[in-house]
């Protein structure tokens, strides 16, 4: 049997390529991760590569998933399509375990075909991911000279290549073996497969407890759970989506077919005819959007507190000491550093302020003027008044007022390392990611045992004030003082964050996205398969009058409305398991709000229907070449 | 049945029955006994065969003719170990086929039977030769190069075995297939509307191809047709309808058999 299947792969070489193909996009992830890090050990590098190294085999791992989804589905339609094939040599005298063999066979050489190319692909990762290292958006420093192709590498590019090809094969090598001969004597089309019981409860189970897993996950705020959650609910709607997958086809597809007359209305129905087919594509797009919906509303989430921070910080510049044995900034600046600063030309308001932490470290204690306090970062005061603490008053956050179920009027113990003393709560207003403490004015903070030598200085400049002179002006002050005094501008300060945010997230982005795009291309060889099939019928339409250009249109509203299924699915569970992570997020030390971001959903959506017409130029071509004769009188 | 209302019928199970008790195990090469089989369930159960017996000397090339849905197609699918009657029993030689398991079914597939059907016949990605030893080498035999040279240049393919099915004429796949068949020796070849896809000069060749297999190698091959010139090729024709034997004839010409098609109500 090994001749027959290495001339069957020899006439569905292109076949086995795109298939091939599919397994090396994760492959070369890995490899170029193994690349790097051994590169890392040869030269030196930097530990930090290790969270690089560990997030890498993480995404190498997810698009090994989606590799694997692909091509069983991709190997699966192939055998389908070549039952009648199967089913004669059944009938001269193969036997079952000899088609299994075979198609066995045929994948592991897909997988080390795959493998070399994911090998070769994996240097270009390498050279990239050296690139991101050695610039801000990923910790690490790497060496630039050379890269360290290790055996170990090649023997488990190999290695995965083959077993995850091989695993995605067992399904459908089970399948051609019980191919009965008589399917040779039938017609080429595969019978509609039936949703069957053994399919339809475990995928639903398994869909119910993937979902399940996300309340959990917020609830008992474990956000590893979402881990098998996701993967759990992704398998579910695999096994169960071709019950649903004909009547959303329906559903999306309907602006779709209205959009683009009979060729889209046909195009329509041929999407809903095969929901197995439909699932099959929509699913294997789903697993890369999900990935980037996931991203975006996670990143959305994680950005939020910042924009809001970035929105309510009113001060122009920022002055700390920082302590760099502890990285606290809990040193004290020179006491009339304040004063000093406040006769500079085109100062607006100079407000300072000093914390202790309470004796269990639990909350910080910030002596300050709160009304001038205010003017320079928006507290926003939900309850009471910031200007009416007095010596004996104190403000807190909205979320610690609701922790400790303060109201306004209640008495507050507080406790510091040197003294314990109540104060009355006069103010509530809304914290910001960085600033969050209790507030006391001055006097209440000398009760407290404490003296308020400013900690951290806050400068706002007045209207029309020249502020590079005054930025100058700040920094010869504060180096005169104390060298180890920083001065931060308000958009330096933020924007940093905000933008290692944004390059880590265009990280995440990409490395989603390659996800995505393997799942294009099973919607692409799914759809090129589903042609030849269809070769008969494409052949009558093309002899009862329609035009090449209205078949390609037809493919391409088919294809559309399969992207567009994926993208309802995809974009459904993203948002999903996004609003569960920023939940979880929210009670981390990363601070997140659940965020929509509306306008890049929509954009993802119309870039998954854009993805669809790209994805149905091959198999849209193909099918309008289709020769009229030829495809009437093949059998 | 027209002129004998139910006196044909019973005079062609009389006939049936007596050669399956005066054909014995050494010269029948396949024989069916009683064999029923019903497809579907419920309200919907169509019976293809209802207590076919039916015997097939050896050396002799029988066609079966009827009228589609007469169960003619699956009389040859249980004759050839394809599909299992739900009742009764095939003999292949004397080898009951009904108990078998798949994996000898299939061996039994590859060395003793030959098949040829309608279409599809080849696989596409082989040569005509490599489809040609393909039964010998799924069994990982080598094959006999003296007898698959003469099965070769009996069909005139000789100058064709390194073609691929595409390059071939209709009529020269259906060769192949042939050629196919015979390479094990089997114990029978069956044929399935084998001239259904050919025009009539390729489909006479073939029908007369297939008449030297009996007479020079001595092969035993059952051919189901709906073609009353197809049967005049014939040693003997057996008459299916809707699941029965209901005549059966011997050294027909084509005139007999379009009488014979006519009563049992096939069309021609």
């Amino acid at each position: 049997m090994i001749w027959l299947t290495v001339r069957g792969l020899r006439a569905r070489w292109w076949r086995a390529f795109l298939t091939g193909l599919v397994a090396a996009v994760g492959i070369a992830i890995v490899a170029g991760t193994f690349i790097v890090s051994d590169t890392a050990d040869r030269f030196g590098g930097d530990r930090e590569i290790d969270l690089v190294r560990q997030i890498m085999l993480i995404a190498g791992g997810v698009a090994l998933l989606v590799g694997a989804f692909v091509l069983n589905l991709t190997i699966s339609v192939s055998v389908a399509q070549r039952r009648r094939e199967m089913g004669l040599l059944r009938c001269v005298g193969a036997e079952v375990g000899q088609l299994r063999r075979s198609v066995l066979l045929e994948a592991s050489v897909i997988g080390v075909l795959g493998a070399v190319t994911g090998l070769g692909l994996g240097v270009g990762v390498a050279l990239l991911l050296r690139t991101l290292i050695n610039t801000e958006s990923f910790p690490g420093h790497l060496p630039g000279s050379g890269l360290v192709l290790a055996p170990r590498t090649v023997l488990a590019a190999l290695l995965i290549g083959c077993v995850v090809t091989v695993l995605s094969a067992l399904g459908p090598a089970v399948r051609a073996g019980r191919l009965a001969p008589v399917a040779a004597l039938h017609d080429a089309r595969p019978a509609a497969r039936r949703l069957t019981v053994v399919r339809m409860v475990p995928g639903t189970l398994l869909l119910g407890a993937g979902l399940a897993a996300e309340p959990v996950a917020v609830f008992t705020l474990n956000g590893f759970l979402m881990l098998p959650g996701g993967a759990l609910a992704l398998a579910g709607v695999r096994l169960a989506g071709p019950a649903f997958a004909g009547r959303l086809a329906e559903v999306v597809g309907a602006p779709v077919a209205g959009a683009s007359g009979v060729p889209g209305a046909l195009g329509r129905l041929n999407a809903a005819r095969s929901p197995e087919r439909t699932a099959a594509m929509a699913s294997a797009l789903m697993i890369g959007l999900t990935l980037l919906t996931l991203i975006e509303v996670l990143y959305a989430s994680a950005r939020a507190p910042l924009l809001d921070e970035y929105r309510r910080d009113r001060a122009d510049f920022r002055l700390t000491t920082f302590d760099k044995s502890t990285g606290a900034s809990t040193a004290t600046m020179p006491a009339g550093i304040v004063d000093r600063l406040r006769t500079l030309d085109g100062v607006d308001i100079v407000v300072s302020d000093r914390c202790v932490p309470g004796k269990d470290a639990s909350a910080l204690f910030c002596a300050t003027d709160p009304a001038a306090l205010a003017r320079v970062v928006d507290l926003e005061a939900v309850a009471g008044g910031l200007d009416r603490l007095g010596a004996g008053g104190i403000a807190m956050s909205e979320d610690d007022a609701a922790r400790t179920g303060a109201g306004m009027g209640s008495t507050v113990t507080v406790v510091t390392e040197r003294a314990t003393r109540t104060f009355t709560l006069a103010a509530t207003y809304r914290d910001t990611p960085n600033f969050g403490g209790f507030l006391l004015t001055p006097e209440g903070f000398g009760q407290l045992g404490g003296t308020p030598t400013p900690g951290l200085v806050y400068m706002r400049a007045a209207d029309g004030a020249d502020r590079p002179a005054l930025e100058a002006a700040v920094r010869r002050i504060a180096s005169a003082a104390d060298p180890a005094i920083e001065v931060q501008r308000r958009a330096d300060l933020h924007e940093r964050d905000l933008r290692q945010m944004a390059q880590a997230a265009a990280v995440y982005r990409t490395l989603s996205g390659l996800a995505a795009v393997v799942g294009l291309f099973g919607v692409v060889g799914t759809l090129v398969l589903s042609i030849v099939e269809r070769r008969r019928e494409l052949g009558l339409l093309r002899a009862v009058g329609m035009q090449r250009r209205q078949i390609r249109r037809m493919v391409r509203a088919e294809a559309v409305i399969v992207a567009l299924v994926g993208a309802v699915l995809g974009l459904g569970l993203g948002v999903l398991f996004g609003w569960g992570g920023a939940r979880v997020l929210a009670h981390s030390s990363a601070p997140s709000e659940f965020t929509l971001p509306v306008p890049v959903i929509a954009l993802l959506a119309v870039l998954v229907a854009g993805a669809g017409v790209v994805a149905a130029v091959l198999p849209a071509r193909l099918a309008s070449r289709v020769d009229v004769l030829r495809a009437l009188a093949a059998d | 049945m027209g002129m004998f209302p139910g006196g044909l019928r019973m005079w062609a199970d009389a006939r049936t029955v007596d050669a399956v008790a005066v054909t014995n195990e050494t010269t029948a090469a396949v024989r069916a006994v009683s064999i029923s089989k019903r497809y579907g369930s419920g309200g919907s159960t169509v019976t293809a065969l209802d207590g076919v017996s039916v015997a097939f000397e050896r050396g002799r090339f029988t066609v079966i003719v009827g009228p589609s849905g007469s169960g003619k197609s699956t009389l040859l699918h249980c004759l050839a170990g394809l599909d299992s009657p739900d009742a009764g029993e095939i003999y292949l030689g004397a080898t009951p086929l009904r108990r078998l398991g798949d994996r000898q079914l299939t061996r039994l597939r590859r060395e003793r039977i030959g098949f040829v059907f309608q279409s599809y016949n080849l696989v596409p990605m082989l040569t005509a030769g490599e489809n040609i030893t393909l039964p010998l080498r799924l069994g990982g035999r080598t094959p006999d190069r003296e007898w698959t040279d003469r099965v070769v240049s009996a069909v005139g393919l000789t100058d064709r075995l390194s073609h691929r099915p595409s390059e071939l004429s209709g009529g020269q796949q259906q060769r192949v297939a042939v050629a196919r068949a015979l390479v094990t020796r089997p114990d029978v070849v069956v044929a399935d509307e084998p001239t259904g896809n050919l025009d009539s000069v390729a489909g006479t060749d073939l029908l007369r191809f297939l008449r030297r297999c009996a007479d020079e190698f001595g092969q035993t091959v059952i051919v189901v047709t709906h073609d009353p010139d197809a049967a005049s090729y014939a040693d003997r024709v057996v008459f299916l309808s809707d699941g029965r034997v209901v005549d059966d004839l011997t050294a027909p010409t084509a005139e007999l058999v379009r009488a014979g098609v006519r009563r049992t109500g096939a069309p021609a």
